[in-house]
């Protein structure tokens, strides 16, 4: 039941989160990213399972669009781009919501290589822009599987042993007042049952 | 008709002789066999396979830097600084009393109803945030639009159509918004009802009334859409 449910939840919100609006930064110019199709990887590796996307380009424009969708706010993502020898700078810029503004941004430079590490809901944009031409180069975008911890807090009051604990712990500074009148209590009716026996 | 045809086949002709195969981007994406077969293979010695060779050195590279995904988790920043975290706290008031110590005969049933909860609560953060985004993108996208139709090539009634476009596409998901959320309320109203079985049979009877409710009040308003 309780797996159904984690089935049926999870398909729900792949839905809800695939894009019934955005797929892509928005844009008024006429541009037509590339997908970058996720495919299984590593399944057995603890560490490096989730999705992957290699991708080789050949670049003879000055920019290049691209982007990725599918990814959860709970799995980190990995983007890099990696261009061999003999090649220019290659700029970079990671858009989430609109291709003007850039979200990260860098260049390949003399390391031939730039990559990001972030985590992120739904899709995001990748802008080439090559400073020589034709450029090739290649893009990785992993993403992992989803974290199990996510910050989430027990909604329970003190739990389990500790909270009986610190009740116990807790108790005298409470209830110290009851106590006292209670203390007061036993010894005046012991004063008054002394006074009574002396009386008879 | 025969003017018509020749003048299409022209047009097409044209079209072909301007489209030189040297004048797009070859851009290759590499499938799940192809992928596996280059990482077992390791003996490629090609500049492309050198180039892909290289690029997935670079990411074991950074993913061998954390000791476990969770880590690697934990040491992500969101892309984007606007972007929703989603909040699962807790206000006190909102707490539930619970009688069940974890070592006791109750852990088990106690651990998979919390579980379920947990789950939900999970999925409603991110339902939470996924419509939080949507709406900022979608006020973001307005307003860019506004500003940039009066210079940009969409302008007037091009931008006014696009733009009615986005508002109703919004409200459709609204909607979707709101039936996700009916769906992810009864279940979390199940899970706590498993909580309360646990509770009947091991703890304190009546448990759904006095603390369960509460928290199922405080999560329903915490999700509801209020705009």
């Amino acid at each position: 039941m309780y797996m159904r449910l984690s089935i049926f939840m999870l398909f729900a919100l792949a839905l809800l989160s695939g894009g019934l609006l955005r797929a892509q930064p928005f844009t008024l110019d006429n541009i037509t990213p590339t997908e970058l199709l996720l495919v299984d990887y590593k399944k057995e590796d603890t560490l490096r399972r989730g999705l992957i996307n290699v991708t080789t380009v050949n670049q003879v424009k000055d920019t290049a669009w691209y982007f990725v969708k599918g990814l959860s706010m709970f799995s980190p993502v990995y983007f890099g781009l990696t261009a061999p020898e003999g090649n220019g700078n290659i700029r970079v810029q990671l858009c989430k919501d609109n291709w003007k503004t850039a979200n990260r941004s860098g260049e390949t430079g003399e390391k031939r290589h730039y990559q990001e590490q972030f985590k992120t809901e739904g899709d995001f944009g990748i802008m080439v822009i090559a400073e020589q031409k034709p450029a090739s180069y290649t893009m990785i975008t992993w993403t992992g599987k989803e974290a199990k911890e996510v910050g989430i807090t027990s909604p329970f009051k003190g739990e389990g042993e500790g909270a009986i604990k610190e009740q116990g712990g807790n108790f005298l500074k409470e209830n110290y007042l009851y106590i006292l009148i209670g203390l007061m209590v036993v010894v005046i009716a012991y004063l008054v049952f002394k006074m009574k026996k002396s009386k008879n | 008709m025969k003017k018509i045809c020749l003048l299409l086949f022209c047009m097409v002709s044209l079209q072909c002789l301007a489209q030189n195969e040297g004048d797009n981007d070859v851009v290759q994406q590499m499938g799940e066999d192809e992928l596996n077969q280059l990482e077992e293979s390791h003996q490629n010695t090609t500049n492309v396979a050198n180039g892909i060779n290289d690029a997935i050195g670079h990411l074991n590279t950074a993913l061998g830097l954390y000791e476990d995904a969770q880590d690697l988790y934990n040491s992500s920043q969101a892309l984007s600084s606007g972007e929703c975290s989603p909040d699962f706290s807790t206000t006190p008031n909102s707490m539930m009393s619970s009688s069940c110590k974890r070592e006791d005969e109750c852990a088990q049933c106690y651990t998979r109803a919390v579980g379920e909860l947990n789950f939900i609560r999970r999925q409603l953060g991110r339902l939470g945030c996924i419509y939080q985004n949507t709406k900022n993108f979608t006020n973001s996208a307005i307003a860019f639009g506004d500003n940039a139709s009066g210079i940009h090539a969409v302008t007037g009634l091009a931008w006014q159509n696009a733009r009615g476009e986005i508002v109703a596409t919004m409200n459709h998901f609204k909607q979707t918004y709101d039936n996700k959320y009916r769906d992810m309320i009864g279940a979390l109203e199940r899970a706590l009802r498993e909580i309360d079985k646990c509770e009947n049979k091991y703890g304190q009877e009546g448990w759904f009334q006095r603390s369960g409710f509460i928290y199922l009040e405080f999560l329903k308003d915490k999700y509801r859409r209020n705009d």
